[in-house]
C-alpha cells in the first residue's frame, strides 16, 4: 500500500496551493506562456494555443483586476484545477450573460461618477467576457475520436484518441491513443462510429482518465486487457513541472525521487535565488508496437517502475513482450536564458542529453 | 399704480427645473412611473431566473446527497467497488464504467464544475441585483432633486403671490375710491384684471409645484422599496455565494488529492469529504435560493400592490387637481359672462367681458 498522503498534500486531505497576487501572478503566467511557447511542442503535448490562451485569461490584462490572484499547485508550479475550471466556468456564463448585460456606453455612462461601483465593475466584466468568448480554452478531460480509415473487407475502423487532461498532480497532458477495432465486435463499442465522425465512448475516456497518473506505458496495457480492440500506441505529452523562485517546493517532494517531483525539486533548485526566471519540463512518454527498442531519455525515473519490486518487474516485461511494444520516454526543457548550462549539468549528471530552449 | 407696484408685476419669477403645467406634470410623473414599472419587471424576471436556479440546484443537492449517503461508513460493507458501481449509476453516461478509485476523480470532476457554474450563476445574479439597485438609487437622487426643485418654487410662488396680492388689494381700494362709471374707476378695474391673471397664473404654479412635491414624493418611497428590496436581496446572496465558494475550494482541493491517492481507504475518506464540501456549498445556495424564493413571492407581490394603489390614489389626486382647475376656470367664465349680461342689460357693449377673461 502506498503513502495514504501524497506529496504536496495536506494531512486534511487538500492541495496546498500557493497564491500569487497582481503583477506578480501576471508576470508568472507571463513566463509560464514563454516557457510553453520556447518549447516548440508537436502534436503529441496539449494544445499550446488553447492552454496559452486559457492562462492569458487569468491574468488581469483580460480579467481586468476582477480577480486578486491566481491559486498555483507547488507541485507542477501550474494554476490549480480550481483556476483553470473557473476560467472554463466564467466563459460558459459569459456566452449567457453578455446579451443581458447593458451596453458599454450605457455602462461607462453610468460608471462616469464612481467608477469603483457596481457598473464599474460590470463595466470591466463585459470587456472580459468579450474578450473570453473569444478565446480558445484548453480542455480539462475531454476525450475526441478521429476515424483514420475503415477497411470493408476487415470491418476494421482505425481511430487516433486524443484526450487532454489537467492531471491529478496539477501537470497538464495530452494523450493520444492510436487503436482499431472491429465492427462486428460492436456489441460493446469503445468507439462510436457515425460518418466520418467518431466519438469515445464514457468507458474509453474513463479508462485513460484511471490511469493517466501511471503514464503511457500502464495505460496501453489496460486498454489492451480491455478486448474488442487493438491498441497499436499510447503516447503521453506532458506539460510541466516548472520551477520559478516565488513558488516555493513543498516539504516532502525530494529532489533525489522520480518521475515530475523529483524534476520539481531539481528544477527548484536550479531557479531559486534567481528573480524572474522559469524552467520548465516537457516530457514525451510512448508505448508503442512500432518502436523497434525500448529507449529512456528521461533523466528522470519512471515512478511505476521504481514502485515495482523485481518480481512484479519481471512479470511486467513479460506482458510487455506478449503485447508486443516498446517504451520511448524522452524529456526536454525550456528555461530562462543563461539556465541551459545548469539544467544541461542536471542531465547530465543523470546520463542523459536532452534537448535545452533557453530564451 | 406706482412704479414700485409695476415693477412686481413685471418682474419675472425665476423658477428653478423644467417648466410646469398640468400636462408636463402629468408626463413628468408618468416618466418616472414608467420607470419604476421597468424596474418591477425586471425584478418579476429575476424572479423567474431565481425559480430556474433553485430547480437546478434542488437537482444538485439531491444527487450529492444520495452520493454522500452511499458513500457513507454504513453502506458500503458490501465492498468497496461494488458500493461505488450503485454510486456512480447515479450519474449518467457513466453507468458501464469499470470501477476503480481512480475514476472517482473524473465523477467528481463533472459534479464540481456542475457545482462551480450554479455558484458562478448565483454570483452573476448578485451582480444584476446591484446594477438595479444603482440605477434606482440614482432614480431617487433625481427624484429628489426634483422633489426639492418644485419646494423651493413653490415658496418662490407663494411669496411672490403675496407681494402682487398686496398690489391686488391696493388696486381694489383705488377702484372702491373712484366714481362709478367713470373712466378713473375703468382704468384702475383694467389694472385689478390685469394683476388678477398675475395672480392665476401664479396661484395655478403654486398648485401645480404643491401637488409635484406630494406626488414626486409618493414616487419616490415607491423606490425607495424597490431599492430596499433589491438591496436586502443582492446582500443575501452575496454572503451565500461566499459561503458556498468556500466549499467549493475546498472540494477542488481535495478532488485533486483525490486524484494522487491510489490507496482506496484514503480514497473513499477523501470522497465523502469532497462530496460533503460539494453538498454543504450547494445547500448554502440553495437554502438562500429558496428564501429569496419566499422573498420575491411576498415582497414583490405586496410592492406591486402597493404601487397600484399608489396609482389609484394619485389619478384622484389628478382628478380632483383638475376638475378644482377647471371649476375656478369656470367660476372665472361665470363671472365675466355674468358681467357681460350686466353691461347689455344697462344698455352697454359687452367688451367687459374680454377684460374679465
Amino acid at each position: 500500500m502506498t503513502d495514504p498522503v501524497p506529496a504536496g498534500v495536506t494531512r486534511q486531505g487538500k492541495v496546498a496551493a500557493q497564491r500569487l497576487e497582481g503583477s506578480t501572478a501576471d508576470a508568472w503566467i507571463r513566463r509560464v506562456c514563454a516557457a510553453v511557447t520556447a518549447a516548440r511542442l508537436n502534436a503529441y503535448y496539449p494544445d499550446v494555443q488553447r492552454m496559452r490562451s486559457h492562462m492569458e485569461a487569468m491574468t488581469s490584462d483580460v480579467h481586468r483586476g476582477l480577480y486578486a490572484g491566481v491559486d498555483v499547485d507547488p507541485r507542477s508550479c501550474l494554476p490549480t484545477y480550481r483556476e483553470w475550471v473557473r476560467v472554463r466556468t466564467d466563459g460558459e456564463v459569459a456566452l449567457k450573460e453578455l446579451p443581458r448585460l447593458p451596453s458599454e456606453w450605457e455602462l461607462a455612462e453610468k460608471a462616469k461618477h464612481n467608477p469603483e461601483a457596481i457598473h464599474g465593475r460590470l463595466m470591466l466584466k463585459r470587456a472580459y467576457y468579450q474578450d473570453l468568448v473569444k478565446r480558445p480554452l484548453a480542455p480539462l478531460g475531454e476525450a475526441e475520436a478521429r476515424l483514420r480509415k475503415v477497411d470493408p473487407s476487415s470491418r476494421t475502423a482505425w481511430f487516433l484518441v486524443v484526450m487532454d487532461k489537467l492531471e491529478a498532480n496539477g501537470l497538464y497532458s495530452r494523450y493520444s491513443v492510436a487503436l482499431s477495432q472491429q465492427s462486428s465486435l460492436w456489441r460493446r463499442p469503445l468507439v462510436q462510429l457515425d460518418s466520418e465522425q467518431a466519438e469515445a465512448t464514457s468507458e474509453l475516456r474513463a479508462v485513460v482518465f484511471r490511469m493517466a497518473t501511471f503514464g503511457a506505458e500502464a495505460t496501453f496495457a489496460q486498454l489492451a486487457s480491455l478486448g474488442d480492440l487493438s491498441v497499436e500506441s499510447v503516447v503521453r505529452g506532458t506539460i510541466g513541472p516548472f520551477a520559478a523562485p516565488e513558488i516555493s517546493l513543498p516539504g516532502d517532494i525530494k529532489a533525489s525521487g522520480g518521475g515530475p517531483d523529483g524534476c520539481r525539486a531539481a528544477l527548484h533548485g536550479v531557479v531559486a535565488d534567481r528573480p524572474d526566471v522559469i524552467a520548465g519540463a516537457f516530457t514525451l512518454d510512448m508505448a508503442a508496437c512500432d518502436l523497434s527498442a525500448d529507449r529512456d531519455n528521461d533523466p528522470f525515473e519512471d515512478p511505476l517502475a521504481a514502485a515495482l519490486s523485481p518480481a512484479a518487474r519481471t512479470e511486467w516485461e513479460r506482458g510487455r513482450e506478449g503485447l508486443g511494444y516498446h517504451v520511448f520516454r524522452d524529456r526536454k526543457f525550456a528555461v530562462s536564458r543563461g539556465l541551459e548550462d545548469a539544467v544541461g549539468a542536471l542531465c547530465a549528471a543523470r546520463g542523459t542529453r536532452n534537448v535545452i530552449n533557453g530564451f | 399704480m406706482t412704479q414700485e407696484q409695476e415693477k412686481v408685476l413685471e418682474r419675472p419669477v425665476e423658477y428653478t427645473g423644467e417648466g410646469i403645467s398640468v400636462r408636463a406634470l402629468e408626463e413628468s410623473i408618468s416618466d418616472a412611473r414608467r420607470q419604476q414599472d421597468v424596474k418591477v419587471g425586471e425584478l418579476r424576471q429575476l424572479r423567474e431566473r431565481n425559480v430556474e436556479i433553485q430547480k437546478a440546484m434542488a437537482e444538485e443537492v439531491r444527487k450529492l446527497r444520495k452520493l454522500s449517503d452511499y458513500v457513507s461508513a454504513g453502506r458500503l460493507k458490501g465492498g468497496f467497488v461494488a458500493n461505488l458501481k450503485e454510486i456512480l449509476s447515479y450519474i449518467p453516461g457513466i453507468r458501464r464504467l469499470s470501477i476503480t478509485q481512480r475514476s472517482i476523480e473524473e465523477l467528481l470532476r463533472q459534479q464540481y464544475e456542475i457545482s462551480a457554474r450554479r455558484v458562478k450563476e448565483a454570483a452573476e445574479f448578485a451582480d444584476r441585483l446591484t446594477a438595479a439597485e444603482s440605477q434606482l438609487r440614482d432614480e431617487i437622487d433625481r427624484l429628489n432633486e426634483r422633489i426639492i426643485d418644485s419646494a423651493k418654487n413653490e415658496e418662490r410662488a407663494a411669496n411672490y403671490l403675496l407681494e402682487v396680492n398686496a398690489v391686488f388689494q391696493e388696486a381694489q381700494a383705488r377702484v372702491a375710491a373712484q366714481e362709478t362709471g367713470s373712466v378713473a374707476v375703468r382704468e384702475a378695474q383694467a389694472e385689478v384684471d390685469r394683476i388678477k391673471r398675475v395672480l392665476a397664473d401664479h396661484s395655478m404654479r403654486l398648485q401645480l409645484y404643491a401637488t409635484a412635491e406630494d406626488r414626486l414624493s409618493r414616487l419616490k418611497e415607491g423606490s425607495v422599496r424597490i431599492a430596499e428590496t433589491i438591496a436586502n436581496l443582492q446582500t443575501d446572496i452575496r454572503q451565500y455565494v461566499v459561503a458556498a465558494g468556500e466549499k467549493l475550494d475546498l472540494a477542488a482541493g481535495q478532488i485533486q488529492a483525490i486524484g494522487t491517492a491510489a490507496d482506496a481507504s484514503v480514497v473513499v475518506l477523501e470522497l465523502k469529504r469532497s462530496l460533503d464540501a460539494m453538498t454543504a456549498s450547494m445547500n448554502e445556495t440553495t437554502r438562500f435560493v429558496s428564501e429569496t424564493q419566499i422573498y420575491f413571492r411576498k415582497t414583490i407581490d405586496d410592492l406591486v400592490g402597493e404601487l397600484e394603489i399608489y396609482d389609484d390614489q394619485t389619478r384622484k389626486v389628478l382628478e380632483t387637481n383638475l376638475a378644482a382647475s377647471r371649476e375656478i376656470e369656470d367660476r372665472r367664465i361665470a363671472e365675466a359672462v355674468q358681467t357681460a349680461l350686466q353691461r347689455k342689460a344697462e344698455g352697454g357693449g359687452p367688451e367687459g367681458a374680454g377684460a374679465a377673461g
